[in-house]
């Protein structure tokens, strides 16, 4: 897929590296399906409510964290409590939550002018990527999180009507699956129109 | 810590490929808000053909 969003954070602690330095700064970007099921299949996970799931899954969304050359499981077991946890809720937010959500969080960590200034809720879509075959979204900026966004993929909508019409008369009710799980606020990253 | 449902996530990857003929490792790197939202719309253009086809035979 061509479009990648990320989020610029900063730890509440810290990561203490071996060599004495900090690394505070760092950034997570939005996980995908493959996020979540290639780490079921590592043997060091051994359930769904394996603790080292999330430290895996953990590892391949942060694609930063201070000078760090790359962010690995080690990095993210030797992290403080607190900066843990903070990582899980900043996921489990930017991934499943509203707009609103997000908002919400910073400010509980940071307190309203920092949530302002979106230090952490920085959003930074970039085109990774580009397959002209595949429909694309391009993202809107959320004011209140003073998102901004970087992308320029076309937005091919069309796309969509490939293989659809084919199975219509196939389709029943039935067949329109339920969408489970939580969805990601559409303020927070919005479909908009190409010209 | 949240991670999406494993079934429904696979159901949501199924129901792309069948509709719209993606390779798996195309989906699987879809953000899951896209993937979302592209389900959506397929099922929304699904129901649209369907009303349209209803309507035919009526």
């Amino acid at each position: 897929m061509s479009l990648t969003t990320e989020f610029a954070f900063t730890l509440p602690r810290g990561y203490l590296a071996p060599d004495g330095s900090v690394h505070n700064r760092g950034v997570m970007r939005l996980a995908t399906a493959r996020d979540e099921i290639e780490p079921l299949r590592d043997p060091r996970v051994q359930s769904v409510d394996d603790p080292y799931l999330t430290i895996i899954v953990l590892s391949r969304v942060i694609t930063a964290l201070g000078t760090l050359n790359a962010v690995t499981p080690r990095e993210i077991e030797n992290l403080f409590a607190a900066d843990l946890a903070f990582l899980q809720d900043l996921y489990g937010v930017v991934n499943f939550g509203t707009a609103d959500d997000v908002y919400e969080f910073l400010q509980g960590f940071f307190g309203n002018s920092a949530a302002d200034e979106a230090e952490l809720a920085k959003s930074t879509v970039k085109s990774v990527a580009k397959s002209a075959s595949k429909p694309k979204a391009k993202t809107a900026p959320k004011s209140k999180t003073s998102t901004k966004t970087v992308d320029d993929d076309d937005l091919d909508d069309d796309d969509l009507d490939d293989g659809d019409n084919e199975n219509d008369d196939e389709e029943s009710d039935e067949d329109v699956i339920v969408v489970a799980g939580r969805r990601r606020g559409g303020a927070i990253i919005e479909e908009v129109d190409k010209d | 810590m949240d991670l999406y449902p494993e079934d429904p996530l696979w159901e949501e990857v199924v129901y792309l490929a069948y509709h719209l003929h993606w390779d798996l490792d195309q989906l699987l790197d879809i953000e899951h808000g896209d993937r979302v939202r592209l389900v959506e719309r397929v099922a929304a253009l699904n129901n649209r053909a369907l009303e349209q086809a209803k309507r035919m035979i009526a």
